[in-house]
């Protein structure tokens, strides 16, 4: 039977100004999510004072729940760091996955500025009841948002 | 050489013949004077036959004479005398009688070998042993076990018997060489035994008289494994001290097999006592609501994995039972840590469980680390039975979002969605409140269901759609049915293939039979 | 139809204060069946629990009551009378039944004789017959580990170390995995446990039973209870090699096609799409269920390469024209799918020649009536 075996992982960069961009292509799974930690770490060392950093995932073939705690370790090293990190380019499944782990929005915050981190710690803005998920049934209970 | 006529009466005898049988000499009868085997070989040789060719009896034949023994070749001269040529064959035979030996022991010692590693059951290699043992090495054999608690574990067997089990309550110093042999450090050597001096436990029925005894012990890999008693009755040679040292090698096979066996058996049980902790619980009815659930662990890290749920049952009538079911992210042991610590946060958790938000903000707290964004996606479902309907309040943490199966087939997301636990400062979720109907069914999954690749020509995704469909088919169908039929779809879409850990769990409001009758079996429903 | 048909004349129901007569197996089969398809839940298994109180033994109950409920389930849904749903329904409400049963205090017996595991191979999801073999011989004094469907070979053997089972009975349906039995029997056997085993993916009769080198083979739960009062199955013979019960594995074209089906598959479904015009209507679904049904055929052709037996790939093919005739699917659509993975396995003899009998078969046999497949 045939396994999908995983992809090979790879990064290019290029740098600009304040702005480092990475390209990133293949799978980026527990195989690979300390290559990119790893990377990551070195632009951040060598281009210190860094204003962004542009992931490219245009190339990403898959993202497991690996990859994702390496993209919210990024996450932590460039607000440590000042940096916005900034996720190009998305694919519709690497969406998907941010959107259902609800973690786009603490992604792509920008870093260190006061307001954002307030914002990046809440909730989703929706208010109001809520649909019920019930069918025949008269509704009586509503969406309970929280913070 | 002998030289006798066709009336089998000597006629020649040379010196070194003379020397190997006094009395034969010319004139005298053959049958007195040398061994039967001869002298009916010489009478084969001897018979008239019509043809030219030699007589059909002429063939070199073999026998003793004394403690010796001897080949002698015919050569029939055309007078019908026949002169025996002879040859001392005794080193020559006890050679080939020994290499015959040797090798019906090697290829015994390779059979026991074979039959002893074959297994990791304890019980196994000991009716092994002591069958084999009474079968090859003795006319009755015992193997005896170190003692667990009082009993001594004893399996005993008689030649072509079947093994058979028994714990005797005795003290195996009561037997000299016993105790020495069952501790199995220091290495002691076999030892005979006075056969008026064992004890009625220690003969098996089924023997004669007993004659010999020897008990060797069974050498373990610094664990004792046992002694090996071997018995013989009373007209029986007794042992040689080749079969002693013979019993010996076979002992130390069947040791290091008794006690592989036995190390085998407390791994696994100090296994199986981490597994009752880590592995899902199976699933039931509870507070008049279904639960089923089904967990596939991945190949890779098996049984121990990334996905996990729980039930905890509601404290009163009335009261919601909490179920969670969740993915932690990473794999084999480290994974299993996390799951463990999760588990029982939420369990600690479970007095605030009607309010999921604080609950998973606590959960989170607790799990967040500089080191690394290890983190878990998971659901909450607070179920309560309400009338016929249960009430549900379901909230994901980053997880997808339950589908909810009404009794017609149609099915629905719940709408609840929050962010995953573990990395983040702060969490964000939306609790949604579900009804189930009669029949209802709410489907808590993990993405390795969803994400599972395969279908008929392989590298497709299962799906969510895909998971859709096959739950409408589900309409109706009891909790664990559902289960069965989401498992049995994955397990064949993925095939041989690898897959990530799948679990499922069902939440579902019993059917109601409006229809039936008192007595349960009306007519007539099915047409209605 | 049959004895168990719902038409049957059900006995009239119990007025209050008068005991009914004690129903017989036939008309209890059919109120189970009533109550099944109904989703009735509780009065099948009050039906059945009735019964046991009234004096049917238990052992009847469960297999010439909920088995032979459960034959018909298979039966009825092969002849396109219920839905898949429904025959999961079924089979849940049936094995509740053997659960209220054997839960029942007058159908407790205390083990008196060897310990016993029963399994079900791998990938095979029907697990009832199993566990009614597993019940029956519990009620006959055995001491039973059910370890219930799709049991991997690496598990059934750790299972065997730590209890050291008298025997192993394995249950299979479906001879697309005679391979996976073929592994667990093998394995068994190797750690000194003789299998019996049962089920339609065997035969006919004991067929390949026979040839995968099991100790013992029987054709329905009681007779393996009968099989195994009568005595111990011998025990079995170490260095033993799987390889010479299937010389003809050598040539490796079962592990050939076994491993490409995915891309044998995907090829044919392509070529078959190109070829007949009508595919390019269908619908996602039924796509899907084309190329489902090509896995099923490469399925077959390799466990015939397996058991080096064209039958069983000509059998499937009856089988399966039969289940499409039934729901007014054309069978002459399997035709052109064989011939195209014919070509594919041009370089396999044994595969052109099994594929080629298979087509043969087809055009030969007038279809058989739907619902007689069993």
């Amino acid at each position: 039977m045939t396994s999908t075996p995983s992809a090979p992982f790879g990064l290019t960069y290029s740098a600009a100004q304040d702005t480092v961009r990475v390209e990133l292509s293949g799978d980026l799974d527990h195989l690979h999510a300390d290559l990119l930690l790893a990377a990551v770490d070195e632009v951040l060392t060598v281009h210190a004072g860094l204003g962004h950093l542009r992931l490219d995932c245009a190339g990403l073939s898959a993202v497991d729940s690996s990859g994702l705690a390496a993209l919210l370790m990024v996450r932590r090293r460039t607000g440590g760091a000042g940096a916005d990190l900034h996720l190009d380019a998305r694919t519709v499944q690497l969406d998907r996955l941010l959107e259902v782990t609800g973690t786009l929005e603490y992604l792509t915050a920008p870093a260190a500025r006061p307001q954002a981190r307030r914002r990046a710690g809440r909730g989703p803005a929706r208010g109001g009841p809520a649909d019920e998920n019930q069918s025949a049934a008269p509704p009586s209970g509503v969406a309970e948002p929280h913070v | 050489m002998l030289v006798a006529d066709a009336d089998a009466v000597v006629v020649h005898v040379n010196e070194a013949a003379g020397l190997v049988f006094p009395d034969a000499r010319p004139g005298a009868a053959l049958a007195g004077a040398v061994p039967g085997w001869l002298v009916s070989a010489h009478a084969r040789c001897t018979v008239p036959v019509p043809a030219q060719r030699p007589p059909a009896g002429a063939r070199t034949v073999q026998g003793r004479v004394g403690d010796r023994s001897y080949e002698a070749h015919p050569t029939p001269h055309d007078d019908g005398t026949v002169a025996w040529w002879l040859v001392d064959d005794t080193d020559h035979r006890l050679a080939r009688e020994a290499l015959w030996t040797e090798r019906k022991r090697t290829e015994f010692l390779v059979r026991s070998s074979n039959l002893l590693l074959s297994s990791l059951n304890l019980d196994r290699c000991m009716d092994v042993t002591a069958q084999m043992a009474a079968d090859h090495l003795a006319d009755a054999a015992l193997v005896i076990a170190p003692a667990q608690g009082l009993l001594l574990p004893v399996v005993s067997c008689v030649r072509g018997g079947s093994p058979s089990v028994s714990r005797v309550a005795v003290d195996p110093g009561e037997v000299p060489g016993l105790a020495e042999a069952l501790q199995g450090f220091p290495p002691v050597p076999s030892r005979w035994l006075d056969p008026s001096a064992a004890p009625a436990w220690l003969v098996p029925e089924g023997l004669v008289a007993l004659g010999s005894i020897v008990i060797t012990p069974l050498p373990g890999h610094g664990v004792p494994a046992g002694a090996l008693v071997l018995l013989r009755n009373g007209g029986a040679e007794a042992f040689t001290e080749g079969e002693e040292v013979f019993a010996r090698l076979f002992a130390a096979r069947a040791g290091a097999a008794m006690s592989a066996a036995r190390l085998y058996a407390e791994q696994a049980s100090i296994t199986d006592t981490l597994m009752r902790e880590l592995l899902p619980p199976s699933l039931h009815q509870v507070c008049g609501v279904e639960y089923a659930g089904g967990y596939r662990p991945s190949k890779d890290h098996e049984r121990v994995g990334g996905d996990f749920y729980d039930v905890h049952p509601a404290t009163g009538e009335g009261a919601p039972s909490l179920v969670v079911l969740g993915d932690v992210c990473g794999k084999g042991l480290e994974a299993a840590v996390m799951t463990g610590k999760i588990r029982n946060t939420l369990h600690a958790l479970l007095p605030m469980a009607d309010d999921h938000h604080r609950m998973l903000s606590l959960l989170n707290t607790s799990l967040l680390n500089t080191e690394n964004a290890r983190f878990a996606t998971m659901v909450l479902a607070s179920a309560a039975r309400d009338g016929n309907a249960v009430r549900l309040r379901l909230t994901s943490a980053g997880h997808p979002a339950p589908l909810i199966l009404r009794s017609d087939g149609r099915v629905e997301e719940a709408r609840t969605k929050g962010t995953l636990v573990g990395a983040l400062p702060e969490i964000t979720t939306q609790t949604a409140r579900v009804t189930l109907a009669p029949g209802d069914t709410c489907v808590l999954y993990t993405d390795g269901i969803s994400e599972a690749r395969g279908g008929p020509m392989g590298g497709a995704m299962f799906g969510e759609e895909r998971l859709r469909r096959a739950l409408s088919q589900c309409a109706a169908m009891p909790a664990e049915a559902v289960v069965e039929h989401v498992q049995m779809l994955t397990s064949q879409w993925v095939g041989a293939g690898r897959h990530d850990d799948m679990a499922v769990v069902v939440i579902a409001a019993p059917r109601t039979n409006h229809l039936s009758a008192v007595d349960g079996h009306t007519r007539g429903r099915f047409t209605a | 139809m049959s004895p168990y048909d719902t038409t049957a004349p059900a006995p009239s129901p119990a007025s209050p204060g008068t005991a009914a007569p004690p129903a017989t197996a036939g008309e209890l089969r059919a109120r189970v069946w009533e109550s099944v398809m109904a989703l009735d839940e509780s009065a099948a298994i009050g039906a059945v629990v009735r019964a046991l109180e009234e004096g049917m033994g238990a052992e009847d109950l469960l297999l010439d009551v909920i088995a032979s409920v459960q034959r018909r389930v298979g039966r009825e849904w092969a002849a396109d009378r219920i839905t898949v749903a429904q025959e999961h329904a079924a089979t849940a409400i049936n094995d509740r039944a053997v659960t209220a049963l054997t839960l029942h205090p007058s159908a407790q017996t205390a083990p008196t004789r060897g310990r016993v595991a029963v399994a079900c191979v791998e990938g095979e999801w029907h697990a009832l017959p199993a566990r009614l073999l597993a019940e029956v011989l519990r009620l006959r004094g055995w001491r039973v580990d059910y370890l219930g469907a799709q049991v991997s070979a690496p598990h059934l053997v750790a299972h065997l170390h730590r209890t050291g089972p008298d025997l192993v009975a394995l249950s299979g349906s479906l001879a697309t995995r005679l391979p996976a039995a073929h592994a667990a029997i093998t394995a068994c056997q190797a750690v000194g446990t003789p299998v019996l085993v049962g089920g339609a993916a065997f035969g006919p009769g004991s067929r390949y039973a026979r040839l995968l080198g099991a100790d013992g083979w029987a054709p329905d739960a009681r007779a393996a209870a009968d099989a195994l009062a009568r005595g111990p199955l011998p025990r079995v013979r170490p260095g033993h090699h799987a390889i010479d019960d299937l010389p003809h594995l050598r040539d490796q074209e079962y592990t050939l096609v076994a491993r490409s089906r995915p891309q044998l598959v995907g090829s044919v479904f392509g070529q078959l799409a190109d070829a007949c015009p009508a595919m390019r209507t269908y619908s996602e679904v039924q796509r899907e269920h084309t190329a489902e049904d090509l896995s099923h055929i490469v399925e077959f052709l390799a466990a015939a390469l397996y058991t080096g037996d064209e039958d069983l790939f000509c059998g499937f093919l009856e089988w399966t024209a039969g289940v499409l005739d039934a729901r007014g699917v054309p069978s002459a659509s399997l035709r052109p799918a064989l011939e195209l993975l014919g070509r594919e396995l041009q370089d396999f003899p044994r595969a052109t020649a099994i594929l080629r009998a298979g087509a043969a078969r087809l055009t030969r046999t007038p279809l058989s009536p739907a619902g007689t497949a069993e």
